[in-house]
């Protein structure tokens, strides 16, 4: 399994817990059409929208992977299904889409079972200039995972 | 709403679909059901091929539909879908 290891440092070399606890578990993502819809958009005439690129959040807590829906829209894609799921208001529906996501970074390209869409609106990953989270990396892409969080080292690794 | 009729359909066959195809996924376009398929991809490009473009759901053919969690949003550290 390809390993993806982020130190985060000091400017002088030292280990740098607190750059980790800002910046949080993060790596850059592409949101993809699914290869047999983009299939089909070619044999329809039609372009095939480019990936969106945003970060993506290892978000332990989270059952499935969820994307920001407008980002789901932008690439023209519609749900397949919808999920029950807890919020702040008490339960309600979520819709699922297909989509396609790779890290091209780390050479992963993930084929899922749906992605749920939500808002992550004003979502940022305190970079500089700061990006924008596009998805929370739920527990349906780490079941194929080994992911290790060293708060005191200020690193994190991942094999997938 | 996305779905509405496609949901509606699956409401009104889901008996039978659980007597013979609970735990596949299976693929309907309005009233039609194109057909049940044992992994997420097989329906996928099942659906594609016969809908295009054009919405369809695929429905885990299943009980009790599985209470998914984001924290994050339970606890309005995100925003809940509206």
């Amino acid at each position: 399994m390809p390993t993806h290891n982020r130190f985060f440092t000091t400017p002088d070399g030292k280990m740098h817990p607190l750059g980790l606890t800002l910046v949080g578990p993060v790596v850059q993502i592409e949101i993809h059409v699914p290869l047999p819809l983009a299939e089909a958009i070619v044999r329809e005439g039609k372009i095939v929208p480019q990936p969106i690129v945003g970060y993506g959040l290892i978000d332990t807590g989270a059952t499935m992977v969820c994307v920001h829906e407008p980002v789901l829209k932008q690439l023209g894609l519609t749900p397949i299904a919808q999920v029950n799921s807890g919020t702040a208001n008490g339960p309600a529906k979520q819709n699922v889409y297909p989509a396609r996501i790779a890290c091209p970074e780390q050479g992963w390209d993930l084929s899922l079972n749906g992605v749920a869409g939500v808002n992550l609106e004003g979502q940022t990953v305190l970079l500089n200039p700061p990006q924008p989270i596009i998805a929370l990396l739920g527990r349906n892409i780490l079941e194929k995972a080994l992911l290790i969080y060293n708060g005191p080292g200020g690193f994190w690794s991942i094999s997938l | 709403m996305v779905l509405e009729r496609e949901l509606k359909t699956y409401e009104q066959h889901k008996d039978d679909l659980l007597a013979h195809n609970d735990g596949q996924y299976v693929v309907i376009f309005g009233d039609q059901i194109i057909g049940a398929f044992s992994t997420f991809e097989e329906a996928y490009k099942a659906g594609v091929a016969k809908c295009g473009t054009l919405p369809f759901l695929m429905q885990p053919v299943t009980k009790h539909q599985a209470l998914i969690q984001f924290p994050a949003l339970t606890v309005g550290m995100i925003h809940a879908h509206p």
